[in-house]
């Protein structure tokens, strides 16, 4: 999935230290060893295969091949960041390739992480470090409930514009809502948010167990309060929008229970 | 117990949710009537009459939060044996 001029960068957070790659967020290193402290350190896996071909006397195509599959690995495990070369349209095409040859043999190809900084220092800080990063995800799953709703309106002979824009409007702001409430709980807490294709999660340093199922409930809970309002507005206006909204805002409080990984945290912390 | 509560809570707004907003629709789409139950058990009733219309909840919102709070316990207490 990594092509040979992605870029490869180091994630907020995550230092070369004398003896491999340390993690401040989670408070954890890797050891590394000379030939991988070269890759971590080069703009893209084929200026890394030339620094291996260079240092040590291995093929180039078996070089850039290892520097790959590292950089792959150390991605997957949020150490490394990627840029991919031409943006998300080629990331896509890659993807749907992968996913041709893996699946016959029930293998998925992963989809590849991406690691944003927060400023966790104060309420006000967290929301503007974390909004940028949210909105993407989000503005992409409001566009596709929008779509969906349309669809299923139009299969049922419904013409509604305010419809599917209520029901984009509400997945996306359901997002964003969720996962600031996750970090608001998180204060002086080194975190960081994970984006990987179009989920989002919040990665931080262990806590005690009251206190991960204080930050698992945050999340529920913030979207919980757009339900109250929406849920006054539909009792106010009785419209078809406030019933949607409302019964979207509603799967919110899905994230208490074991169906979802916070719901598991919470209910596991007791 | 938690775990219990926290499902029979789920369950139980969105049961409440999911009736106010069926009530809503069938009120706006003039339907003459709908149930929605679970075998003999009503969750809501909504009928049309000639003076205006009624809407009646059920039993079955008070036996759909229950059931979903003997679930999450469940699942809850298989993940902590896991």
């Amino acid at each position: 999935m990594i092509g040979h001029e992605d870029g490869l960068f180091l994630p907020p957070g995550v230092v070369v230290t004398s003896t491999g790659l340390r993690d401040e967020v989670r408070g954890v290193e890797l050891p590394l060893n000379e030939a991988g402290r070269l890759v971590v350190q080069s703009a893209s896996p084929l200026s890394a295969a030339a620094s291996l071909t260079a240092r040590y006397d291995i093929d180039e195509r078996r070089a850039l091949t290892d520097a790959r599959v590292f950089c792959a690995e150390l991605n997957d495990r949020l150490l490394l960041n990627l840029r991919v070369r031409g943006g998300g349209a080629v990331w896509a095409v890659r993807w749907l390739v992968a996913a041709a040859r893996l699946l016959p043999f029930g293998a998925v190809p992963a989809l590849p992480a991406r690691r944003y900084g927060l400023d966790t220092a104060s309420g006000a800080a967290l929301v503007a470090t974390a909004v940028r990063p949210l909105a993407r995800i989000a503005s992409v799953l409001g566009a596709g409930a929008a779509a969906a709703t349309a669809i299923v309106l139009s299969t049922v002979g419904v013409a509604s514009l305010t419809l599917p824009v209520t029901a984009g409007v509400t997945v996306a702001s359901s997002l964003v809502v969720h996962e600031v409430g996750h970090l608001l709980a998180l204060r002086n807490v080194p975190a960081c948010l994970v984006t990987r294709g179009l989920r989002a999660s919040v990665l931080h340093r262990r806590l005690d167990p009251r206190r991960e199922a204080a930050v698992a409930a945050a999340g529920p809970a913030a979207g919980a309060l757009l339900l109250l309002v929406a849920l006054a507005v539909f009792m106010l206006h009785h419209s078809p929008e406030a019933a949607t909204a409302t019964s979207l805002f509603s799967l919110q409080l899905l994230g208490c229970t074991v169906v979802t990984r916070d719901g598991r945290r919470l209910c596991g912390a007791w | 117990m938690i775990a219990f509560a926290l499902g029979a809570a789920t369950v139980a707004v969105l049961a409440v949710v999911g009736a106010l907003v069926l009530a809503a629709l069938a009120e706006a789409s003039e339907r003459p009537e709908l149930r929605v139950a679970l075998g003999p058990l009503v969750v809501l009733e909504f009928e049309r009459t000639a003076h205006g219309s009624s809407t009646t909840f059920g039993p079955g919102l008070i036996v759909l939060p229950l059931l979903g709070g003997l679930l999450n316990a469940a699942g809850a207490a298989i993940l902590r044996t896991r």
